[in-house]
């Protein structure tokens, strides 16, 4: 697998690796596309099974409780003014 | 060269659901940040989605409104891509199975073919401040119904004005079907705009360029005719249009390169494993069409063929839910259309300023009209009854009757009246006896109306001097 | 009478009848865990364990008679406990604490457990040998040098090791069975659905169960009948009714028990072939009926199961990402480096290699011929399992291949490790429930497991067997 392909990949995983991590990532991936292209390749059809719940079955509309915001942020790495920081987005 | 301009909408409505689409916050804008929210909202780990039945509900009501086919099973994708206002990194949405697909909407005696609506969460909102940008997850999870016209599919939507007429309809169609507040200031609808050209009749499209996220019409229109611009001159040019998205800057009145094709994020949809299938049998969607209430198209042809309104007048009163509904009312409560349809359009729009409420019952109105009608009360003094319970708890009767505003004296005490003035004005009636002079009747008509205090009909009295003194 | 020996059953019933306090029982057990810190089975005792066994002992005084009244409880480091660290085995999650509780740790307390601590599991229960842990290896309880199983490793030493009577792990491809087999015990993987997964950390949504590890049967069926049933906070856990687990007929002598002759080829050559011979030959001695039954597309359920798990895990694991509540890196500058810096520096290697797999099967161009292929695979196994249990009511096969393996010497090609879940993924994939019990022995005298497996929902006929032959085997 090529190393285009997996730096691909890790962009759309949000993940870094060092030269040496992609070499070694690239050698594992062979084996594990190898192993998944037994699924691609078999000669077996199926149908998914689907399982449903009736619309009348869903939630009601009904309000319930939410959490108290110093509760809900407490986790959180960066809050100023009852939100989440982060360094300023360019859209 | 002469272009076919080819319009796709894309156009996000959040739905009016007292809860949000997959958790039972409140649905509720502005609110203080962060405060509408539970771990579901913020994607906490081990929180899962609990599918709100109204949302789907709404979403199958929008689409019985426009002729759409209901899914019998819809299913629930996710729709993985890193953001901050989306905290679970993908976005609940819907792509193979949508809750409606193939509707129409008519603008200008043409049906816009729309390819459909599906039902998806709204993300959370970003506030930049200097150098960083805050996340409020409120808005997180608020249910969103995107629609997404057939552009592929004739006819088009070939101008600004098109786009506008459509979207202008869509939105009366959602108030109408009480699926959705759709106000504008507040971001509840929210339109993606795609525009090609193609040489005048050709059969083949040209490349799509796509805006996103345009907020209030105006801006729409604008952004359409700078970009079927932008592209003429770039074809007009030798050049060729690159596939890609573009962000409009109102204050500029221009828009930019937001990203190309080339660096188009791959979603990577699948099935959302937390949610199960929706099935939609035959008579949830029975159910559904009979809660419909009437759309604005079917409105107007009952006020114009059966009311006898105009065309003009039905409009002003359809362009507002509120106010065809209060109309609706009213004639439900006297069967007088038209006369109604006037007071409304005249008095009542006068009184309302702001898209405020409208601030008298419809019994009250009813009961000023019907007693207008009965030359019971002066329109003069109707007017200023109105003033005076307009935003009140106050009794329209109650009032008229304790202000003396009813026109309820005797015959015998009106013509003792008239006859005092006649004696009183002699001079004039004199006067009036030689010249004949219109202006004279009418003043003797005040007089006798003056001396009434406002309670005699001047019609009547106009009748009756007449009959005295010809 | 040594208190950390006797079952959750028994120690309940002690201390309603007022022989032992919960207080005693609690502390002994917290003892246990102290002098066994080298297995690194538990990560953390919580500090309000004997105060929540007091409080117990007072409401026990005023009458409460709960299922678990008394008994203490040890839960899988991915299950939200309100106010405690959630860790998920992961650098990522090392401070994060729940806000909210499980579904499961709500029931465990309305039935009256205390909840005395987290174990150690490999990171987001990905593994099966809990040697993925950014938190030290755990050791096997009967062998120092060896696996003790994954990912749930910590919860099922800690049972092993008498440190509770009963433990939580979850389950996506055999991270409850195979441990159990490993260390000796009972480890069930209940159908999909049977119990709620609010507040259990995701991997892989589809396949995720919370599963019950116990020294014997009647633990583990009472366990399931606290833990199951709806949940409005869960749409994919069941309307289903909940059988009364611990109120069996134990006489099994109607159950016919299906052989799979796929899994006799699959096991050629093995230790667990000679081991699954022996079972059946046991079984039919007593009396129990065998009959042969066919799963013609068994051996495709391991890549299908490599397909589905990484590509639910990729997205369950974005939300991870340094902005909301995990560590943020504090060099990144801006958000894209949030992101990868945070995501880089908080995963582990196997957890960033599923993550990459994931995503490999799910880009397009790709999702077809994996994701949906693999799902569409799926439903033929289901109807091949359904088409099988219309001759017979438990299908047995084996836990693992073999036996525990020593510590660090599995892990150059991934795909061999992953080719030890083929016995135990398939109950994952077709949503079936399935035990495992301890039975036989390895070369090197390490305990083996043998599943019982059954139709959905049918979690009582798997324990009235379960039940029989633990009986018969005079335990």
């Amino acid at each position: 697998m090529d190393i285009k392909e997996i730096e691909h990949l890790a962009q759309l995983s949000k993940l870094e690796f060092s030269p040496e991590e992609m070499e070694s990532f690239s050698k594992e991936f062979e084996h594990l596309v190898e192993f998944a292209d037994i699924v691609k390749n078999a000669d077996l059809q199926g149908e998914q099974n689907i399982q449903t719940i009736d619309l009348g079955k869903l939630r009601d509309d009904e309000i319930g409780k939410s959490t108290p915001t110093e509760i809900l942020l407490k986790d959180s790495p960066l809050v100023k003014q009852d939100c989440i920081v982060v360094p300023r987005i360019m859209e | 060269m002469q272009y076919d301009v080819v319009i796709g909408l894309e156009v996000h409505a959040e739905l009016n659901t007292k809860t949000k689409c997959f958790c039972s916050c409140k649905n509720q804008y502005g609110q203080s940040p962060n405060s509408n929210c539970c771990p579901v909202c913020v994607g906490l780990p081990g929180a899962l989605p609990v599918l709100n039945g109204e949302a789907v509900k709404k979403t199958i009501k929008a689409g019985l409104a426009m002729g759409f086919e209901i899914n019998k099973t819809a299913i629930f994708e996710r729709k993985n891509y890193f953001y901050p206002d989306l905290p679970k990194a993908y976005q609940i949405s819907q792509l193979e199975k949508p809750i409606c697909i193939n509707g129409s909407l008519r603008i200008f005696d043409k049906d816009i073919p729309i390819n459909r609506i599906h039902l998806e969460e709204d993300a959370g909102k970003l506030i930049h401040q200097g150098n960083i940008s805050m996340i409020d997850y409120n808005r997180g999870g608020v249910p969103l119904i995107e629609l997404v016209t057939d552009a592929l599919k004739e006819p088009h939507i070939e101008s600004a004005d098109e786009a506008i007429e459509f979207l202008t309809k869509l939105r009366q169609i959602y108030i109408y079907a009480g699926v959705a507040e759709c106000e504008l200031e507040k971001g509840q609808m929210r339109a993606d705009v795609n525009i090609s050209l193609k040489p005048k009749g050709s059969a083949e499209y040209g490349v799509k360029v796509e805006m996103k996220n345009i907020m209030g019409f105006k801006s729409v229109y604008r952004a359409i005719n700078y970009e079927i611009n932008r592209q003429k001159e770039i074809l007009d040019d030798g050049g060729t249009i690159l596939q890609e998205t573009r962000k409009w800057d109102d204050e500029k009145g221009e828009s930019f390169t937001l990203r190309t094709k080339e660096n188009s994020e791959d979603y990577r949809y699948f099935p959302d494993p937390d949610l199960i299938a929706i099935h939609i049998s035959d008579e949830d969607i029975e159910e559904i069409k009979k809660s419909l209430s009437p759309l604005p198209d079917q409105l107007k042809q009952i006020y114009t063929s059966n009311y006898g309104l105009s065309e003009y007048d039905a409009d002003v009163i359809l362009a507002d839910k509120k106010i065809s509904d209060f109309y609706n009312q009213c004639v439900a409560l006297y069967p007088q259309p038209k006369t109604i349809a006037n007071w409304i359009t005249t008095e009542i729009l006068a009184r309302i300023k702001n898209n405020e409420d409208i601030a008298i019952s419809g019994e009250n109105l009813i009961w000023i009209i019907k007693t207008v009608d009965e030359k019971k009360l002066q329109r003069n003094n109707a007017k200023e009854l109105l003033s005076i319970i307009w935003g009140t708890d106050l009794d329209a009767q109650t009032e008229a009757k304790s202000r003396g505003l009813l026109s309820d004296l005797d015959q015998s005490v009106i013509l003792g009246i008239l006859d005092n003035v006649l004696k009183e004005k002699a001079e004039v009636v004199e006067q009036y006896k030689r010249e004949k002079d219109p202006k004279i009747l009418n003043f003797l008509v005040g007089q006798v109306m003056k001396a009434s205090l406002g309670k005699a009909n001047a019609q009547e009295i106009m009748q009756i001097l007449r009959e005295k003194l010809n | 009478m040594e208190i950390i020996k006797l079952s959750a059953l028994e120690i309940r019933e002690k201390i309603l009848s007022g022989e032992l306090s919960s207080e005693e029982v609690t502390t002994a057990f917290i003892d246990q865990i102290n002098k066994n810190q080298k297995y690194n089975a538990v990560l953390e005792v919580f500090d309000d364990a004997i105060l929540q066994a007091k409080t117990m002992d007072e409401k026990i005084k005023n009458g409460f008679k709960g299922k678990l009244a008394g008994v203490p409880i040890i839960i899988k480091d991915n299950i939200l406990y309100e106010g405690k660290i959630c860790s998920c085995g992961s650098e990522f999650l090392k401070d994060y604490v729940a806000q909210y509780n499980a579904t499961v740790i709500d029931k465990l307390l309305q039935a009256g457990a205390v909840i005395i601590a987290r174990a150690n599991m490999d990171e987001f229960a990905m593994g099966s040998s809990t040697e993925n842990s950014a938190f030290g290896i755990t050791h096997n309880p009967l062998d120092f040098d060896r696996v003790p199983g994954g990912s749930s490793g910590g919860s099922s030493a800690a049972v092993a090791l008498d440190m509770c009577p009963i433990a939580l792990g979850t389950e996506t491809g055999g991270s409850v069975r195979q441990p159990a087999s490993y260390c000796g015990i009972y480890g069930l993987k209940p159908s999909y659905g049977r119990i709620s997964r609010y507040g259990v950390v995701a991997f892989a949504s589809s396949l995720d169960q919370v599963g019950i590890f116990s020294k014997n049967v009647y633990d583990n069926a009472l366990m399931l009948e606290v833990l199951a049933g709806e949940d409005k906070n869960d749409m994919t856990c069941a309307k289903v009714a909940v059988d009364d687990y611990t109120n069996g007929d134990w006489s099994c002598k109607k159950i016919k028990v299906g052989l799979p002759k796929e899994i006799l080829n699959l096991a050629k050559g093995l230790p667990c072939e000679e081991n699954l011979k022996n079972f059946v030959k046991w079984l039919k001695s007593k009396e129990i009926e065998i009959v042969d039954i066919s799963l013609p597309n068994i051996d495709i359920a391991l890549p299908v199961y490599y397909i589905i798990a990484p590509a639910e895990a990729t997205s369950n694991l974005a939300r991870f990402d340094g902005v909301k509540y995990t560590s943020r890196a504090k060099n990144a500058k801006n958000l894209d480096e949030i992101y990868k810096m945070s995501r880089s520096e908080g995963f582990g290697k196997e957890v960033k290699r599923r993550i990459m797999l994931g995503n490999y099967v799910l880009s397009s161009g790709y999702y077809d011929a994996y994701y949906k292929k693999a799902k569409r695979i799926q439903g033929e196994l289901i109807k091949q399992f359904n088409r099988a249990f219309e001759s017979c009511d438990i299908i047995i096969m084996p836990t693992t291949l073999a036996e525990a393996y020593k510590i660090g010497s599995k892990s150059d090609n991934p795909v061999d490790t992953y080719k030890e879940d083929i016995f135990t993924v398939t109950a994952n994939i077709v949503g079936i429930p399935s035990l495992s019990i301890p039975f036989g022995k390895g070369e090197h005298g390490m305990p083996l497991g043998v599943q019982l497996m059954a139709r959905k929902f049918n979690e009582k006929t798997i324990y009235n067997l379960a039940k029989f032959l633990e009986e018969e085997r005079g335990e």
